[in-house]
């Protein structure tokens, strides 16, 4: 049994789960462990999985406990609310049935870290992103590990039709990446909508900040970009709000 | 003298986090995971020992929790409350298929799906295992998992229009 087939492949969930168990051969958790420290996206999942094992132990440490709370619920009812949970692995098993596609619905990676959007007001007009490295595609967050030569694709999520600019700003500079001219004046209302671009990441690496303006009125697109290349921020605009996100390039 | 831990306590400690977590994305409920991962522990426990010698744990429980889940989530009064919700969520306005609604509609699909195509619709969507993998973890070769692949793609074109216009 090899859980690790080769040194570049991405780790999946059920050989970390065999290595945390100690079920991994030897040769295998070296390939593993090899493997995540080159790999961004692989570490932070296993640091995930790492912190959902710590809270589940610190709410139920040995089998004893737990079997002790199970009597409990079944004497008393259920108890507490069930809390809901990461909905995100569902969306490619839909968009299979659905046959929605949008370059998107192959195989996301399902996002239980802590989200920008799952903090931001609700009903605010936001952005989010996908991310492309080969053929895998993950939902990325606010704060998210990229890498040269990855592509993005944003998203935007808005409840009504709204003017809309997407720019961005690192140490090279300030940028525009929507509108062009063959955009339209403003966007539709909908939910993760994704932009019909995607931006291949460059060489330079360092942190970017992305910006989404959404206004009531036409926006100053070129007086905002010249502005975030001046102050490295987007000024106060009237009748607008901006949603922002944060990516840090690192090389391998 | 040498003191054994509790052999119920070691496997718990080892393996019931990793059970409770796939459980909980598939049901979206801790309460149901945790009945989930009480009844396949039990399970697992009575035969403690044939399971020790002959099978990779963590493959047999990602088994027993995905077929736990799929019963939860095929019962009568389950599929009620999802065909329900899932109405209720579409007609709800915003309701594009990007928020938590998506996660009851998949869970319809997986209820209609026969058991095989649901098991390797569960692996290879929710859990992204590999073809090989997923082999490991259902006992078949990967030459079957393809095939089980391409008939899940075969059906879900197939309610394709259904899911779609509900």
């Amino acid at each position: 049994m090899r859980a690790v087939s080769d040194a570049d492949a991405c780790v999946s969930n059920l050989a970390l789960d065999r290595w945390f168990s100690g079920a991994l051969p030897s040769e295998d958790a070296r390939a593993l462990q090899e493997h995540l420290t080159t790999c961004p996206r692989c570490a932070l999942r296993s640091d995930e999985l790492a912190r959902q094992r710590a809270a589940f132990y610190a709410r139920a440490p040995g089998w004893d406990s737990f079997e002790r709370a199970r009597r409990r619920d079944r004497r008393g009812g259920r108890g507490a609310l069930p809390r809901s949970t990461s909905w995100a692995w569902s969306v490619p098993l839909v968009a299979a049935a659905c046959a929605l596609g949008i370059e998107l619905g192959i195989r996301l990676e399902p996002d239980q870290s802590s989200s920008a959007a799952s903090v931001r007001s609700k009903g605010a007009p936001s952005i989010g992103f996908y991310v492309k490295r080969g053929e895998h595609i993950r939902r990325g967050s606010s704060g998210e590990l990229v890498q040269p030569g990855e592509l993005v694709r944003f998203t935007y999520s808005a409840e009504r039709p709204l003017h809309f600019a997407l720019l961005h700003g690192d140490a090279a500079g300030a940028a525009v990446h929507y509108p062009k001219p063959h955009h339209p004046d403003k966007l539709e209302a909908g939910r993760d909508v994704p932009l019909d671009f995607s931006i291949r990441l460059d060489a330079l690496l360092g942190t970017e900040r992305v910006y989404g303006v959404f206004c009531d009125a036409p926006i100053p697109v070129e007086s905002l970009r010249a502005e975030l290349q001046r102050t490295g921020h987007i000024p106060d605009l009237p009748h607008c709000q901006v949603d922002s996100l944060v990516l840090h390039k690192r090389s391998q | 003298m040498t003191q054994r831990n509790d052999p119920r306590d070691e496997l718990y400690r080892l393996h019931a986090a990793a059970a409770f977590r796939r459980a909980q994305r598939l049901l979206g409920s801790e309460a149901d995971a945790d009945e989930v991962v009480h009844d396949v522990f039990l399970a697992l426990l009575e035969r403690l020992e044939p399971i020790q010698t002959t099978v990779d744990i963590s493959a047999y429980l990602y088994g027993a929790v995905t077929h736990a889940c799929l019963n939860r989530i095929r019962n009568q009064k389950n599929r009620q409350r999802l065909r329900e919700e899932h109405a209720h969520t579409l007609r709800a306005p915003h309701s594009d298929g990007s928020g938590p609604e998506w996660a009851l509609t998949a869970r319809a699909v997986l209820a209609q799906l026969p058991d095989d195509l649901a098991c390797a619709a569960v692996y290879y969507y929710v859990d992204e295992l590999s073809h090989r993998e997923i082999a490991e973890v259902m006992g078949c070769s990967r030459r079957h998992i393809g095939n089980l692949l391409a008939r899940l793609a075969r059906w879900t074109q197939g309610q394709e229009k259904t899911l779609c216009e509900l």
